[in-house]
């Protein structure tokens, strides 16, 4: 009898844990993938499509997903794939070449306003709307928030794109990382 | 608001900080001179780290001494005045005398050697003038701290619960001393000065710090405060010891209170200003006269006449150097600011500003060759003579590993680059050139991090509109086909419009034949 009174029990107990449980999971159920969120925070958002999918955001989700590298992104160059490999867990790969080459210098685009003939093309393939204009009217490209991913440049039918050096905030000076140890450097120099 | 009680007789300490020998006496021994006015002066428009003020003036002006010419454009900026009379001759980026000589925008003024005035606002009723007047006056002056930092002073007095006003007269850096000299000439100009500040502040109380090293300053002060009958300004000594003079560490040694990480002065209800911004102040108020001239000292091995300078801000280097006799074939170096955190100068065509201190021109013998870094031994050195209780080694270990975010959170911005580890360690490693670049680097990764946030946010907001879009035409072209939803009505009426038109063309043709 008391075999089968305690086999009762556990299960009564076990029935009561399993509706609690069905219950928070369905109380705090989790819109999405929360890794893709946190991938494509790590990602640059320059929507550039170098990675070969259209945008951050979906390269994030492939990733998430395993289905790509995580050495596809050229904008967030070695740093970014650190990043990558230390949320996820794997190894720090190379930037693949194919995907384009990590810029050494922060670069933004600017539409040469004489030569421009107000085609809207490049505006229709901005990713983050940083083109304003009109029909048959000048263009012109916000500089704070062009990401420099380069998207307008073929688009443009009469090349009046140029790329010129993203404008940078005043209080922002780089500063060349002091070299370690002199001896180490005359050592390779020999 | 806090109370702060200070006894003389009970001061505190900060962590480690270092005994330096003060070579101060050869410049001391000379009276203050008056420079010259210069050719050209080079009037820098980056005030401090960062903010560069817009210039007014264009090629070709002619200005006048005391003319603004630059303008903030940021609320962290400050105005900018001609120092002399003369022609405005250039504008262009330049080097300037500011940390890492960064480029920024120059107005170079050829000097007319007249020194004409423009018309200065002069104050009638200086007793009458409020809180309020006194801080628009410091804008008007253009007055920055004159310590080093060059933060803006306007911005220090936006608080009202304000108890203490602390007048940094410790000059702890070696070779330096135009503090000093400026406190050996101006006793009753700096009184005057320290009360403008006080009214301005809204303070009960100031204190007058001093090194313990300087003799006689402390008793002339003192018998100006007996003739005037003054009892809410004390003066207090304090120990020499690099850094006593940075305004965290003063407040430390005064008060024995710690200015919380991240946070200024302020927060404790303190304020710290430099002698040379009080009496700054008080010419403004006085005389009318902006922010345009400083002491500065010139010392060094390599200078034959050590003395200290009252120069015009914007006056070359090269000019103050010829003044005080050097000796240009034994120069190997020339430093703006002291040895300890001051920063080498390229060329000597670039013109003081208002932060610069001290101009050293040092040998070869007395330079510090670069040549003998070696690796870090974790010796802890650094450790023990960190003013602001750091890690150093540490610090270094992530800054070299590019594990910056670490060093951030090993409090990497708290560090006052006062350059104490890098004096003691062993290993001659440049410490605080790892940290003045993982600064820069983080304040880069967080400009680029903010900008991938507004990309993101951008990128968004437009695949919502193109969303948007493509379901507006989705449901208009839905609603067109339930207009017109009954396929066989629409069969009828467009073999009706046929027959129309053929029967239309069939006429026509008949009536042609």
């Amino acid at each position: 009898m008391q075999p089968i009174f305690s086999l009762l029990i556990i299960s009564a107990v076990a029935l009561i844990f399993g509706f609690i449980v069905m219950w928070v999971s369905k109380k705090f159920r989790v819109e999405g993938n929360p890794i893709v969120d946190q991938i494509n925070a790590i990602l640059p958002q320059t929507q550039c499509g170098q990675c070969d999918f259209p945008g951050c955001k979906p390269y994030a989700t492939a990733i998430a997903n395993g289905e790509v590298p995580i050495n596809q992104c050229p904008p967030g160059g070695d740093e970014g794939i650190k990043q990558l490999a230390e949320l996820l867990d794997l190894e720090v790969l190379e930037l693949n070449p194919d995907n384009g080459d990590e810029k050494t210098m922060d670069m933004v685009v600017e539409i040469v306003e004489e030569d421009c003939i107000g085609c809207t093309k490049c505006i229709q393939v901005c990713p983050v709307d940083a083109i304003i204009g009109a029909a048959k009217q000048m263009h012109t490209v916000i500089l704070d928030a062009c990401t420099g991913c380069d998207l307008c440049i073929p688009a443009c039918p009469v090349d009046c794109i140029i790329t010129i050096p993203a404008p940078m905030p005043t209080t922002i000076q780089r500063l060349n990382k002091p070299t370690l140890y002199n001896y180490i450097n005359q050592a390779q120099k020999l | 608001m806090r109370e702060i009680n200070i006894n003389p007789n009970q001061l505190s300490s900060f962590n480690g900080g270092l005994h330096l020998k003060h070579h101060k006496t050869d410049t001391l021994n000379e009276p203050l001179a008056i420079a010259s006015i210069p050719d050209k002066l080079y009037m820098s428009l980056r005030i401090n780290r960062g903010n560069i003020s817009k210039p007014v003036v264009s090629v070709g002006d002619i200005v006048l001494k005391g003319q603004i010419i630059a303008v903030p454009d940021s609320p962290n900026g400050s105005y900018i005045h001609a120092s002399s009379s003369g022609i405005v001759s250039a504008i262009t980026t330049k080097q300037t005398a500011s940390p890492d000589t960064d480029f920024a925008t120059v107005v170079i003024i050829t000097t007319d050697k007249k020194d004409q005035w423009c018309q200065r606002p002069l104050i009638d009723n200086i007793e009458k003038l409020n809180s309020q007047d006194i801080i628009t006056a410091i804008k008007n002056a253009g007055l920055t701290g004159l310590g080093g930092a060059g933060f803006p002073t306007h911005l220090k007095y936006k608080s009202e619960n304000i108890s203490t006003l602390i007048i940094n007269g410790a000059e702890c850096e070696p070779y330096i001393s135009c503090d000093q000299q400026l406190m050996i000439d101006f006793p009753q100009q700096l009184i005057d000065g320290i009360f403008l500040m006080l009214k301005a502040s809204g303070a009960k109380q100031a204190i007058f710090a001093l090194e313990d090293q300087v003799g006689g300053i402390k008793s002339k002060l003192e018998k100006i405060l007996a003739e005037q009958n003054i009892n809410n300004i004390s003066i207090i000594k304090v120990p020499t010891i690099y850094p006593a003079g940075g305004e965290k560490q003063l407040i430390k040694v005064l008060t024995g209170l710690e200015v919380p990480s991240g946070g200024f002065p302020i927060n404790l209800g303190i304020i710290v200003q430099n002698v040379g911004t009080i009496k700054a102040l008080n010419d403004f108020i006085k005389c009318g006269q902006p922010l345009i001239d400083r002491v500065i000292t010139v010392a060094g091995d390599a200078i034959n006449q050590p003395q200290n300078f009252k120069a015009l801000i914007g006056t070359p280097i090269s000019h103050l150097l010829e003044l005080a006799k050097y000796n240009p074939k034994n120069t190997h170096k020339i430093i703006i600011g002291g040895p300890m955190m001051g920063f080498a100068m390229p060329h000597t065509d670039i013109g003081i500003d208002k932060t610069s201190n001290c101009i050293l021109a040092l040998s070869k013998e007395n330079t510090q060759q670069p040549a003998d870094t070696l690796p870090c031994i974790r010796c802890g050195d650094c450790v023990n003579v960190c003013p602001v209780n750091l890690l150093p080694q540490q610090l270094f270990w992530y800054i070299k590993g590019e594990n910056l975010e670490k060093a951030r959170e090993h409090h990497l911005f708290d560090c006052i680059e006062c350059g104490a580890c890098a004096w003691v360690c062993p290993s001659q490693i440049k410490l605080v050139d790892y940290y003045r670049y993982a600064k820069s680097e983080l304040k880069y990764l967080d400009f680029k991090r903010k900008k991938s946030d507004l990309s993101q946010v951008r990128h968004n907001l437009r695949d919502e509109r193109l969303q948007r879009l493509k379901d507006e035409r989705i449901a208009k072209r839905k609603n067109t086909k339930l207009r017109t939803g009954d396929s066989a009505k629409i069969k009828r009426d467009l073999q009706a419009t046929l027959d129309r038109v053929k029967n239309a063309k069939s006429i026509r043709d008949n009536q042609h034949e």
